[in-house]
C-alpha cells in the first residue's frame, strides 16, 4: 500500500543540497504590486511575505488571518496532498484577485515538498501546521534557509526534537514563534500575573484540564487516495500503509486523529498540554525549566489520582480538572485561588482579584494580545517573541516526561537543567526518537 | 504451486518453532509470541498488549527482562514488517546490547532498516556501537548509510569517526551530508578538525554541506581554539549562502567571552550588509550581559534613524539600565517628534526620576506634539523607580492644570499609596477638573482604611459630579475585603448628605457592597427617600444576591395606586431581577409572577415585562401560568419566549448516549454540551418530555463553538405515547445541516419531542451546546423572540 519511500527521497535530497545553495543567489520574486494589481497600503516591497508548509484545518484558520493582513502577502502553499494545496491556492489567488479588482491572479505557488518552498529565497516567513513528527523536520530547514518561523504547538515530538529546534534557532538565530497562542490571551496572561505578583499567595497547587497519553498505532491499512503522497506525509516514521483516520481527506472537516498516536505524536498530553502546562509554567515562572517529579496516575497506584508534576520547591501541578468547573487552569495558593480559561475568569478567590491593577514595580508580563500580531511585530523588530523556542521547548519537555512516565508506568526524576533524567537510563533512551533515513535531525 | 510450498514451509517451521520452550518465557506469553507471525497492522492488537504488559512488569528487574528482550529478538526473524516494527518499539524501550545483533540484521534491507535503527538508537552500550560501526563499514547503499551514519552521530560514537569522515569525499550528496551532520552530531575538536579539512576540499555547492555541519559543531564544542579554527574555516569560505554566513557570525558572536563580545555585537549591529545587521539585531534581545546591552545602546548612538528605531525597541525589551546615559544623550539632541517618542518611550524602562523634570517640562509644554505628551505618560506609568512617586506628588501644586490632572493619571496607575494625602486635598479642591481626577484615581487607590475618607466625600467635600465619585465609590469597592465595614461608612456618610444624586449614588454603593448591614438604610431609602434616590435604591435591591428583599419589592410592585408608577415600575423590573439571580425558592417565584401579572392587568408594558421575566422561572406550574397568554396576540410572543424556556427548565431529558449530560445542552451556557461521545450513526436520539401535551412548532440546535459536532440528517417526532413515536413532524438532509440548525414545523401539541440522526456519515460526534424551543408561531416578531429565547 505505501509507496517506495527511498527512490523519491534520494532524488528529492539530491536536490535538496542544492537548494540551499540556490537560496543565496536567487534573485528576489516579488513581484511588484502595481503588477500584481494590489492596492493595499503596504507597499509590495514592504510586506512580509508568507509561505504555509502543512495546509490542514489549523492552517486553514491561520491563513485567513494571513490573507486579511495588509502587511502580508501569502506566496507558497506546501501540501503533501494535492487537493487540498491546490484548492488553498484558489483561495489565495482568489482572495487577491478580489482584493485586487483583477480578473485573476496566481502567483500563489504551491509545493509537495517544503525544501522546495524553504529554498525560495522570497519568502521571509514560514508558517508550519504539519502532523508533530514533521515540525523538527520543516522547522530547522526553513530555519537554515533564513526563514523566521510561526509553529504549531506542541514545539516537537520528542525532548530531542524540541532541543534541536532551540539549538537551531540560535544558531541560524531566526525568530521563531511557537503557536501557543493562550499566552496572547488577556485572560491567561493577568491570571498568571495575579499568581506571579503573590496575589494568591505561596501557590501550593496548580491543575491543568487536559487528556491522557498517546495510544498504540493499530489502525488498519486503506488504499491511499489518488493525489497524497503518502509515504511523504509518513516522513521521518518507518512505513506503515496510508490511514484515513491519521490523514483525513481535505473535505472532512475534523481534527486529523494523528495527534493521538504515538509514532506521530504525543496524545492529548502534548496536544493541549502545550495549551494548558503551558499556562502553568508561566504563572509558576517555570519557563525554561520545570519539575522534579512525576508521579503518574496508574490503576495499581489508586492513590494518585491524577497525574503529578512536583517542582523542586513542592508545588504541585496536576493533570486534571481542579476544584471548579470549567476547565482550563487553577492555580491554587495560601491566600487564595485563581481559574482560568479561554477568555474568561472561571474564579479569583478574593472575588476582588481580577478588578485588581498592577503596579510598574510588580512582575508585568509580555503583553500580546494577538499571536500572530505579535510574531510578524517580532520578524520586523527582531524583538523576541511571547512564545519563544525555548519556551515551547520546556512547555512540550513538560507534557513529554508524562507522558515517558506514562509509557514506563512508573515515577521519574526530572533534572530541567540538564534536560535528562536523573541515572535512569532507560527513561533517557526515550527522550528521542531515530527518524526514518534519509531524514536526519540536524 | 510456489504459494503451496510456501504455506508448507511456513506450517513446518510453525511446528518446529511451536513446541520450542524459551527459557523465562510463560507459555502464554509464548503462546502471544506465536500469533504475533501473523499479526498485521489493525489486526487483533490483544497478543501485543499483553506482550507489551510483560515488558513493561518486567522492566525493573533485569534477570526477568533479559530472557523476554531476547525472546523478542528472536522473534524479529519470524514475523513480518508490522510485526518487527511493533517488536522494535518495544526493543527500545527494553533492549539491551545482546540484541544488538539482531536488531542489525533488519538494517541490511531498505524497507526495515528504519525499524532497526529506531531500537539501535535508544539502546546504550558499546556493542551497540560496535555493531553500527561493523553495519557502516560493511554497507554500500547511500540509503542505508545515511541512517547508520545518523544513529552514531546521535550517539556519540567518536570511535567511528576515522569511518565517517571519508565519507564526506564520497559521490553521493546524501551521504556527504549525513557523513557531516554525524560528525556536527559528535562535535569533538577532531570532528570539527575532519569537517574544517573536508571544506577545503569541497567545491560549490556542496560546500555549503559541509559548512552548515561545522557551523553546527562549533555551536557545540567545548574546545575554543577547534571552534575558532572552525568558524574562520566558514568565514573565508566567501561564496556561502547567505544564510550560513549569517550562522557563522552568529555562533562566533554567542561563542565568544563576554569582553570580545561587545565589539563583535557593534560590529554586526553597524555592519554595511542588512542581512547581518538583521542578525545582529535578532541577538540583543536574545543574550545576557551588560555588554549586549552596551553594544546595542552604542550602536543605537550611531546607527541612522531607521535602525536607531529598531534597536531603541530592542532596548526597551532589553530593559537594562546600562542603556541610560546612551538612549538619554540621543534623547536631548533629538527633534524629530516620533524618535523622541520612543526614546522616551525607552527611558520610561531604562531610566530613573532623574528624566522626570525632563518629561513634565514636556508635558506643561503647550506644543508638545501628542504622540510626545503620550509617550511621556506611558514612560511615567511604567517606570520602576520608586523615587519618582515621591517626586511626582511634590509637584502636583507646581504643575499647570492640565499637566496636573495628567499626572494624577499617571500616580493612580502606578498605584502610589502615598499619593493618597494628596489627592484627598485636591478632591476637595475648587478646580473641578483636578477634584475629578483625584477623586477618580482614590476610586484606583484607597483601600480599606481610607475608604471612609472616601465615603465622606458624599457629605459634600467633593464639589465634583455624583456620577464620578460614584464611580470611584463602584471601583474602590471591588477591592475591599470588609464589606460590612464599608456599608457603615456609606451610611455615616448618608447622615449629612443631601443632595439626591449624591444619596442615589451612595444608594448604588451600598448595593455593591452586598452586605447585610446595608439593608436598613436601603428599605428607608426606598419607602422615603426623594425620587431619584428612591429609585435607585430599589435597583440596588433586585440586585441582591439573596431573597431577603423579597416582599419589600413584591409590596412595591403589586401595591396598586398607592405607589408611584415610576416607583413601581423600577420595583417590577428589580423584582423580576431578583427573581432571576437572588436564589427565590421555584415555589416563592411562582407566587410571585402570578401576583405581578395579576396586578399589571390592563398595562400593556408591565405585563409584557412579566412574561418576559417568566421565562427563568424552573417550575413545571409555569407552562400553567403563562399559556393563556398565549392566545392573546398582544402578548402571544413574549408568552411564547418564556414558555419555550420554561419547558426546557422543566422537561426530562433522555438521549441515547450520555443521557447524564443531557442539561448540558439546556442549561444557557454555550460553554457546556450534550455529545454523543461516539461517531455519529443513524438512529442515534436526543429526547425532551414535558410531561404534558404542549405547543410546538420548531427547535434551533447550537452547535457553533465545536462546528464540526452537527447533526449530519435529522429528524423531529411530536408525539404523546413514549411507544409510538409516529411519523416526523420534519426532517432535515445531511447536505442541508448546518452547525446553527434552525427546524420549523406547523405547531403541534404533544407530549415528548424527539431528534433522531439520520445521516451516514461515520464521523465526528454529534454535540448540542443549547436548544431553543419555537413553541407558537406569532408573526415574525414573536419568531425572533422564540428563538432568542
Amino acid at each position: 500500500m505505501t509507496s517506495k519511500p527511498n527512490a523519491r527521497n534520494l532524488r528529492l535530497s539530491r536536490r535538496g543540497f542544492l537548494r540551499v545553495a540556490c537560496a543565496a543567489t536567487a534573485g528576489p520574486w516579488i513581484i511588484p504590486g502595481r503588477a500584481l494589481g494590489l492596492d493595499g497600503t503596504v507597499a509590495p516591497s514592504n510586506r512580509i511575505t508568507v509561505g504555509f508548509i502543512g495546509m490542514g484545518r489549523m492552517a486553514r484558520g491561520h491563513l485567513d488571518g494571513y490573507l486579511q493582513d495588509p502587511e502580508c502577502q501569502v506566496l507558497a502553499i506546501c501540501d503533501v496532498e494535492r487537493n487540498r494545496r491546490e484548492r488553498q491556492a484558489n483561495r489565495v489567488n482568489e482572495h487577491y484577485a478580489a482584493h485586487a479588482g483583477a480578473g485573476s491572479y496566481t502567483a500563489c505557488d504551491t509545493y509537495n515538498d517544503f525544501r522546495d518552498l524553504c529554498a525560495r529565497a522570497d519568502i521571509d516567513v514560514v508558517v508550519i501546521a504539519t502532523p508533530n513528527h514533521w515540525h523538527a523536520l520543516n522547522a530547522i530547514e526553513a530555519l537554515r534557509s533564513g526563514k523566521d518561523v510561526y509553529l504549531e504547538k506542541p514545539l516537537a515530538r520528542t525532548i530531542e526534537e524540541c532541543e534541536a529546534i532551540v539549538a537551531a534557532v540560535r544558531r541560524y538565530n531566526r525568530i521563531l514563534q511557537v503557536g501557543s497562542q493562550q499566552r496572547s490571551d488577556t485572560a491567561f496572561r493577568f491570571a498568571c500575573e495575579l499568581v506571579r505578583n503573590g496575589r494568591i499567595g505561596r501557590v501550593r497547587e496548580v491543575y491543568a484540564d487536559i487528556g491522557g497519553p498517546p495510544n498504540e498505532d493499530n489502525l488498519p491499512g486503506e488504499p491511499c487516495p489518488e493525489g497524497l503522497d503518502w509515504d511523504m506525509w509518513l516522513g521521518p516514521c518507518p512505513s506503515r500503509p496510508f490511514s484515513s483516520t491519521l490523514c483525513p481527506g481535505e473535505f472532512v472537516d475534523v481534527w486529523a486523529e494523528w495527534r493521538y498516536y504515538r509514532p506521530y505524536a504525543g496524545g492529548l498530553m502534548t496536544d493541549w498540554g502545550a495549551h494548558h502546562f503551558d499556562i502553568a509554567q508561566w504563572g509558576l515562572g517555570r519557563d525554561g525549566s520545570g519539575p522534579v517529579d512525576i508521579i503518574p496516575d496508574l490503576p495499581d497506584t489508586p492513590d494518585v489520582k491524577m497525574l503529578t508534576y512536583v517542582y523542586d520547591d513542592g508545588t504541585r501541578l496536576y493533570r486534571g480538572p481542579g476544584p471548579i468547573r470549567g476547565g482550563g487552569v487553577v492555580f491554587v495558593g495560601d491566600e487564595g485561588m485563581v481559574g482560568v480559561n479561554r477568555g474568561q475568569f472561571l474564579v479569583t478567590v478574593p472575588e476582588r482579584l481580577r478588578y485588581e491593577t498592577l503596579g510598574p514595580r510588580e512582575i508585568h508580563l509580555y503583553e500580546s494580545a494577538d499571536h500572530r500580531r505579535n510574531f510578524l511585530e517580532c520578524v520586523r523588530t527582531r524583538k523576541q517573541p511571547i512564545c519563544t523556542a525555548e519556551i515551547g521547548a520546556s512547555s512540550a519537555t513538560v507534557c513529554h516526561i508524562g507522558n515517558i512516565a506514562y509509557q514506563l508506568k512508573r515515577p521519574l526524576r526530572w533534572d530541567p537543567e540538564r534536560r535528562d533524567f536523573v541515572n535512569d537510563a532507560e527513561a533517557s533512551r526515550l527522550r528521542a526518537r531515530a527518524m526514518r533515513a534519509p531524514w536526519q535531525l540536524t | 504451486m510456489k504459494r503451496k510450498v510456501m504455506l508448507f514451509c511456513s506450517l513446518f517451521v510453525g511446528v518446529l518453532t511451536a513446541g520450542t520452550v524459551y527459557a523465562g518465557i510463560p507459555p502464554e506469553l509464548e503462546q502471544d509470541f506465536q500469533s504475533l507471525k501473523t499479526y498485521t497492522q489493525g489486526g487483533d492488537f490483544s497478543a501485543c498488549q499483553r506482550i507489551i504488559d510483560a515488558v513493561t512488569a518486567v522492566r525493573n528487574d533485569p534477570a526477568k527482562a533479559a530472557p523476554l528482550a531476547e525472546r523478542m529478538a528472536q522473534a524479529l526473524s519470524e514475523t513480518g514488517y508490522d510485526g518487527k516494527w511493533f517488536l522494535c518499539q518495544w526493543l527500545y524501550v527494553i533492549g539491551t546490547e545482546r540484541e544488538a545483533a539482531a536488531l542489525g540484521r533488519l538494517v541490511h534491507d531498505r524497507k526495515t532498516a528504519p525499524l532497526g535503527l529506531y531500537a539501535l538508537r535508544a539502546i546504550p552500550g558499546k556493542g551497540v556501537d560496535q555493531e553500527l560501526i561493523r553495519l557502516l563499514r560493511s554497507t554500500r547503499d547511500p540509503y542505508l548509510l545515511c541512517g547508520i551514519l545518523d544513529c552514531l552521530g546521535k550517539r556519540g560514537v567518536t570511535e567511528s569517526l576515522g569511518y565517517v569522515a571519508p565519507l564526506m569525499r564520497g559521490g553521493n550528496a546524501l551521504v556527504v551530508r549525513a557523513a557531516a551532520q554525524a560528525l556536527a552530531d559528535m562535535a569533538t575538536a577532531e570532528a570539527i578538525y575532519a569537517l574544517q579539512d573536508a571544506l577545503k576540499r569541497t567545491r560549490p555547492p556542496r560546500d555549503a554541506l559541509i559548512a552548515d555541519a561545522l557551523i553546527r559543531a562549533c555551536s557545540r564544542c567545548k574546545d575554543a581554539a577547534a571552534v575558532e579554527a572552525g568558524l574562520s574555516a566558514v568565514e573565508q569560505q566567501g561564496r556561502l549562502p547567505q544564510p550560513l554566513q549569517v550562522a557563522a557570525r552568529s555562533v562566533r558572536m554567542e561563542r565568544a567571552v563576554p569582553e570580545a563580545r561587545e565589539a563583535l555585537l557593534y560590529a554586526m549591529l553597524v555592519d554595511s550588509n542588512p542581512e547581518i545587521r538583521k542578525a545582529g539585531m535578532t541577538l540583543v534581545p536574545r543574550l545576557e550581559g551588560k555588554e549586549v546591552t552596551l553594544a546595542a545602546a552604542r550602536a543605537m548612538a550611531d546607527s541612522s534613524a531607521e535602525n536607531r528605531r529598531k534597536l531603541l525597541a530592542l532596548l526597551e525589551q532589553r530593559a537594562d539600565e546600562e542603556a541610560y546615559p546612551y538612549v538619554y544623550g540621543v534623547f536631548t539632541g533629538s527633534a524629530d517628534p516620533e524618535e523622541r517618542a520612543a526614546l522616551i518611550r525607552t527611558l520610561g524602562v531604562v531610566g530613573d526620576y532623574r528624566t522626570a523634570p525632563d518629561f513634565l517640562t514636556l508635558l506643561e509644554k503647550t506644543d508638545t506634539p501628542d504622540p510626545v505628551k503620550v509617550a511621556v505618560l506611558d514612560a511615567l506609568r511604567r517606570m520602576k523607580d520608586s523615587m519618582l512617586d515621591g517626586y511626582l506628588v511634590s509637584r502636583l501644586d507646581s504643575l499647570a492644570s492640565p499637566a496636573r490632572i495628567q499626572v494624577i493619571g499617571v500616580l493612580a496607575a502606578r498605584r502610589t499609596p502615598e499619593a493618597i494625602p494628596e489627592l484627598f486635598k485636591w478632591a476637595a479642591s475648587s478646580d473641578r477638573e483636578s477634584a475629578a481626577a483625584a477623586v477618580t484615581a482614590l476610586g484606583e487607590l484607597v483601600s480599606d482604611p481610607e475608604f471612609p475618607r472616601l465615603a465622606g466625600l458624599l457629605e459634600g467635600g467633593f464639589n465634583g459630579d455624583a456620577d464620578k465619585l460614584e464611580a470611584a465609590l463602584m471601583s474602590a469597592l471591588r477591592r475591599m475585603d470588609d464589606m460590612d465595614r464599608a456599608a457603615r461608612a456609606l451610611m455615616n456618610a448618608l447622615r449629612e448628605a443631601r443632595d439626591p444624586a449624591y444619596r442615589a449614588a451612595a444608594m448604588r454603593a451600598l448595593g455593591q457592597t452586598g452586605s447585610p448591614v446595608a439593608l436598613p438604610a436601603l428599605y428607608r431609602e426606598a419607602s422615603r427617600g426623594k425620587q431619584v434616590a428612591r429609585l435607585a435604591a430599589i435597583t440596588s435591591l433586585g440586585k441582591w444576591k439573596s431573597p431577603e428583599p423579597l416582599e419589600k419589592l413584591r409590596k412595591w410592585a403589586v401595591s396598586g395606586t398607592k405607589t408611584k408608577n415610576a416607583v413601581r415600575e423600577t420595583a417590577v423590573g428589580a423584582l423580576l431581577e431578583l427573581l432571576k439571580t437572588g436564589n427565590v425558592p421555584p415555589e416563592t417565584a411562582l407566587s410571585v409572577y402570578r401576583d405581578l401579572l395579576k396586578a399589571s392587568r390592563g398595562n400593556d408594558g408591565m405585563t409584557k415585562q412579566v412574561l418576559a421575566g417568566s421565562a427563568s422561572l424552573a417550575h413545571p406550574a409555569g407552562v400553567d401560568l403563562v399559556l393563556p397568554y398565549l392566545e392573546d396576540e398582544r402578548y402571544a410572543a413574549e408568552a411564547a419566549a418564556a414558555l419555550g424556556r420554561i419547558l426546557l427548565g422543566t422537561a426530562n431529558l433522555s438521549a441515547s448516549t450520555q443521557p447524564e449530560i443531557c442539561r448540558n445542552a439546556v442549561d444557557g451556557d454555550p460553554r457546556s454540551r450534550w455529545s454523543t461521545g461516539k461517531h455519529q450513526k443513524p438512529g442515534m436520539w436526543f429526547q425532551f418530555d414535558f410531561g404534558r401535551p404542549v405547543p410546538l412548532s420548531g427547535i434551533v440546535l447550537d452547535t457553533s463553538r465545536t462546528p464540526t459536532d452537527f447533526p449530519r440528517g435529522l429528524e423531529v417526532y411530536v408525539f404523546d405515547d413514549p411507544e409510538r413515536p409516529g411519523e416526523p413532524v420534519a426532517s432535515v438532509a445531511e447536505s442541508d445541516c448546518t452547525p446553527s440548525l434552525t427546524v420549523k414545523f406547523p405547531e403541534r401539541k404533544g407530549r415528548l419531542l424527539r431528534l433522531v440522526l439520520t445521516g451516514t456519515t461515520d464521523k465526528p460526534a454529534w454535540s448540542i451546546h443549547e436548544v431553543r424551543l419555537l413553541t407558537r408561531t406569532v408573526g415574525q416578531a414573536a419568531q425572533t423572540a422564540a428563538a432568542g429565547g
